[in-house]
C-alpha cells in the first residue's frame, strides 16, 4: 500500500470526536502500554498481520505530529475497489513518551468502530510482543463511583464532589469455578450498594456455585456543568456515549494514573548474582550463583466475599489449561492451605509462581522479571475465579 | 470435576534448599512495594547462600573416581571469614548421595578445600534435614566422627500454621551468634519460588522440569527454532551442568515428540506447532512420576520405537525408488 500522510492533528480529532458524540456516534478507546518501545515496531507487526489475516489488511497513516498517527483497516474484499472501500480508522495518541528512567510508553487508542473491529485491533495488540492493553480490574469498576468522587474532590473541591452523581450499571460475567471455560451468560445489574452486590454474589455462589465478575461498568456521571455517559471495562476499554471528549479525558487521565501505578507494581524481579572462581591447579573456572533479591506481590485476603476462596484458588490453578486466559498451570505443592503452582502465559511464555499461605496470595517471577501483562491476567483470574475482593491497590 | 491430577509435586529436597534460599535472600514483599525484607540469616547475621553451578569440569578437577557430589550450597559470611558447606537431606542414602561419603569428601578432600573453602578461616558442615531423617543423620555424623565441625538443622512444618520451623538440633556452630539464633529456631514461610538448585535432581524430574521450560520458551519465542545452547544459558537459576541439561533435552524430544524435533547434529530445536498442551502436560506428569529405572526403560523403548520407525521410513523410500528407476 502507498504511504499516506494525514493533515489531521490530535486537537482537531478531539473537537471532531466531541461533535460526533454529540450527533449520537459513540467513541471507543483503550489504554495500550508498550514496553521497550515496542510500538515503534508497529509497522513490522502490521505487515505480519497483513500476511496472516484473511479478512482485514491494515496500514499506518502518519500525521504531522510525531505523537499522533492513524491505523487504517480495510476489508480484503473491499481492497480492490479502493474508492468504494469502507475505511476503518483507529486514532493513536502517544500519551507519555518513554523516558530514560522508564521502560514503558503509554498510548491512547480511539475509534468509532464497533466491537467486531475492536476485537481485530485487540488481537493485533495481543500479537505484538511487549504491547498490552491496560488493566484496572473488576474491583476498580465496582468502586468507580467512589473513584470519581475522589477525583472531583481533588479537582473541584468538596462542593463539586458532593454535587457529583454517578449512576452505575454492571455487566456481570458468571463463572463456574470447576469449569475450564467461562459461562456464556452475563447479567445486567444496577448497583445499589457494595453490600447488595456482595449479597447477590453470595447468593449465586451458594445456589449455583458461580462467581460474578464485573466485566464492564456503565456510568452516568454528572457534576456541575459536566455530564458523561460512559462504559468502562476491566481492560481500560471505554465507550463514550454522551459528553465532551476533552472533559472526559480530564477524568480518564486519573484512570490512566491508576493503571500505570498497577503496571509498575506488576513488575517484579529476581536478582541472581553470578560469580566465577578460577581453579589454580587445572586452569578451570567455576561458576557460583546467589539469589540476591526475590521480589514478590503479596495480596492479603482479609475480607473475602467467598468463604471458600482457598478451594477456588486450588481448583483454578489445578486446571491444566485455563483456555479462557491462555494459561498453563502446574501444581507444585498442595499443603493445607499452602499451595504453590507455576503458570505459563501462552501469549508471551512468561513463567510465574502463584502461592497461597493462610490469608495471603503471593505472585512471584520464575526467572528475571514478571511480564505486567501476565500479572494483570493473573489478577483477572483471581478476581473472577477465586474471590472478587482481591485487589492490589484500594486507595484512589 | 476439572481438578486434574497433580502428582508432579515439589520434591522434599527442593523444598529444603528453597527454604534456605528464602532465609538468605532479600525478599521484596508487601503490596507491590520494592522495599525488601531480608531473609533472617541475611538480615541479622549477613549470611548469603552461594550455590556452585555444577560443571562438567568437576571430573577433570577431582578425578573420575573421586565420588564427588556437589553440596547444595555454601552459607558464607565474608566479614566473619566463615563458610558453611550446606547439604540438604530429605532422606538418608538417596539414589546418588551417601551422607557418609559426602562428609568424608567435604572434610578431607584437599582440592575441595582449596576450591570452595579458601580463603575462609572458619569452615564447617551443615546438614539441613527433615524431621523424618534427623535421627539417622545425627547417628551417621556421630559414627563418622569427622574432623570438621558438623551441625544439623531440622526443618519441620509447624502444626496449625503454614510456616516451617528451622532449628539447630545437633552440634554447635563456630559463630556464636548463629549458634544462638538457630538454637532458638526460626520460623520461615514456605517458598514462593522454586529454582532448579538441586544438583542431585533425579533424571525424570529434571526431564519434567525441562519440558515445562521448553514450553515456556517456545510460546515466548517468535522463531520456530531455538538453539539448545541458548536455551540452557537462559536458565539462569539452574545449577545443573551443561552436559546434563543438553542430554536431558535430547531425552525429552525422544519421549515427547509432540514438542518438536532436534536437527541432525542435535543442537537446534525445531518446535512443532503446539496445539495439544494437555497431552504434553499429561506426558510430562507421567514422566515426572517415573522412577529412575522406569525412566531409563521408557527412554530405551522410545528410542527403539523411533529407530524402527526411521528404518520403516527408509525402507518405504527405497521401495518407492525402484519403480521410478524402472520407469
Amino acid at each position: 500500500m502507498d504511504e499516506e500522510t494525514s493533515t489531521l492533528t490530535f486537537e482537531q480529532f478531539v473537537s471532531e470526536a466531541t461533535e460526533q458524540v454529540r450527533k449520537g456516534n459513540s467513541l471507543s478507546g483503550v489504554i495500550v502500554f508498550s514496553e521497550n518501545d515496542a510500538w515503534r515496531n508497529f509497522e513490522r507487526v502490521i505487515s505480519r498481520f497483513n500476511i496472516e489475516s484473511r479478512i482485514w489488511t491494515a496500514d499506518q497513516i502518519d500525521t504531522a505530529q510525531n505523537d499522533f498517527f492513524i491505523l487504517r483497516f480495510t476489508k480484503r474484499a473491499d481492497a480492490t475497489n479502493r474508492a468504494d472501500a469502507r475505511r476503518r480508522l483507529f486514532f493513536i495518541k502517544v500519551v507519555t513518551e518513554r523516558e530514560s528512567n522508564q521502560s514503558c510508553t503509554t498510548l491512547y487508542v480511539f475509534s468509532y468502530e464497533g466491537s467486531e473491529l475492536f476485537r481485530v485491533f485487540k488481537s493485533l495488540v495481543e500479537k505484538t510482543r511487549y504491547m498490552w492493553r491496560g488493566w484496572i480490574g473488576s474491583r476498580f469498576l465496582e468502586r468507580f463511583d467512589e473513584f470519581v468522587r475522589s477525583v472531583y474532590l481533588k479537582e473541584l473541591g468538596r462542593e463539586g464532589a458532593e454535587a457529583s452523581t454517578v449512576l452505575v450499571k454492571f455487566v456481570l460475567e458468571t463463572r463456574d469455578v470447576k469449569s475450564k471455560d467461562r459461562k456464556g451468560s452475563s447479567i445486567n445489574y444496577e448497583k445499589r450498594s457494595e453490600e447488595d452486590l456482595n449479597k447477590l454474589r453470595t447468593f449465586y455462589w451458594k445456589e449455583f456455585a458461580e462467581l460474578l465478575y464485573v466485566k464492564k461498568g456503565k456510568y452516568k456521571i454528572t457534576t456541575n456543568a459536566r455530564y458523561f455517559s460512559v462504559a468502562l471495562s476491566d481492560r481500560t476499554e471505554f465507550t463514550l456515549m454522551e459528553g465532551d471528549l476533552l472533559e472526559f479525558l480530564a477524568l480518564f487521565k486519573y484512570v490512566l494514573f491508576y493503571a500505570r501505578e498497577l503496571r509498575d507494581k506488576f513488575k517484579k524481579k529476581i536478582l541472581i548474582n553470578k560469580s566465577q572462581r578460577a581453579v589454580r591447579a587445572t586452569n578451570e573456572t567455576l561458576e557460583f550463583l546467589s539469589f540476591d533479591k526475590i521480589e514478590l506481590i503479596k495480596i492479603d485476603v482479609d475480607n473475602p466475599v467467598i468463604s471458600s476462596w482457598r478451594d477456588n484458588l486450588v481448583n483454578t490453578f489445578s486446571i491444566d489449561h485455563l483456555r479462557e486466559f491462555k494459561l498453563l498451570n502446574f501444581v507444585l505443592q498442595e499443603g493445607n492451605p499452602y499451595f504453590l503452582a507455576e503458570t505459563i502465559d501462552l501469549e508471551n511464555g512468561s513463567r510465574t509462581y502463584v502461592s497461597m499461605v493462610e490469608n495471603s496470595i503471593r505472585i512471584s517471577p520464575a526467572i528475571e522479571q514478571t511480564e505486567p501483562s501476565t500479572i494483570s491476567k493473573l489478577f483477572s483470574v483471581l478476581q473472577s475465579r477465586v474471590d472478587p475482593s482481591i485487589n492490589l491497590i484500594e486507595r484512589w | 470435576m476439572v481438578k486434574q491430577s497433580s502428582e508432579c509435586l515439589l520434591d522434599s529436597h527442593d523444598l529444603l534448599v528453597n527454604v534456605i534460599i528464602k532465609m538468605t535472600s532479600a525478599m521484596g514483599e508487601g503490596a507491590g512495594s520494592l522495599m525488601g525484607v531480608n531473609g533472617v540469616l541475611k538480615r541479622d547475621l549477613d549470611y548469603v547462600l552461594t550455590l556452585d553451578k555444577f560443571r562438567d569440569e568437576y571430573e577433570t578437577i577431582f578425578g573420575p573416581h573421586s565420588h564427588f557430589h556437589p553440596p547444595d550450597g555454601f552459607l558464607t559470611n565474608p566479614e566473619k571469614s566463615t563458610t558453611i558447606t550446606v547439604e540438604c537431606k530429605s532422606g538418608i542414602d538417596e539414589d546418588e548421595t551417601n551422607l557418609k561419603e559426602q562428609l568424608f569428601f567435604y572434610s578431607s578432600n584437599p582440592r575441595f578445600k582449596e576450591i570452595f573453602l579458601d580463603p575462609y578461616e572458619k569452615t564447617e558442615i551443615l546438614i539441613v534435614c527433615t524431621e523424618d531423617c534427623l535421627t539417622d543423620a545425627c547417628a551417621i555424623i556421630e559414627d563418622y566422627g569427622t574432623t570438621t565441625n558438623c551441625v544439623v538443622w531440622a526443618v519441620k512444618k509447624k502444626s496449625q500454621s503454614d510456616e516451617f520451623s528451622v532449628q539447630k538440633r545437633f552440634g554447635k556452630h563456630i559463630d556464636a551468634d548463629l549458634n544462638k539464633m538457630m538454637g532458638e529456631g526460626k520460623d520461615v514461610l514456605p517458598p514462593s519460588n522454586v529454582f532448579l538448585v538441586s544438583p542431585h535432581i533425579s533424571p525424570p524430574r529434571l526431564a519434567a522440569e525441562i519440558i515445562k521450560r521448553l514450553l515456556s520458551s517456545f510460546v515466548g519465542s517468535l522463531e520456530p527454532e531455538l538453539k539448545i545452547k541458548q536455551f540452557i544459558e537462559k536458565q539462569t537459576d539452574s545449577v545443573i551442568s551443561y552436559k546434563r541439561m543438553r542430554d536431558t533435552i535430547r531425552y525429552v524430544f525422544t519421549l515427547v515428540p509432540e514438542l518438536g524435533e532436534l536437527n541432525e547434529d542435535k543442537t537446534i530445536i525445531n518446535f512443532k506447532n503446539l496445539r495439544n498442551f494437555e497431552k504434553i502436560q499429561r506426558k510430562r506428569r507421567r514422566i515426572c512420576n517415573l522412577s529412575k529405572y522406569e525412566f531409563e526403560q521408557e527412554l530405551r523403548n522410545a528410542s527403539q520405537k523411533k529407530r524402527r520407525k526411521r528404518k520403516l521410513k527408509e525402507a518405504d523410500k527405497a521401495q518407492t525408488k525402484i519403480p521410478m528407476f524402472l520407469n
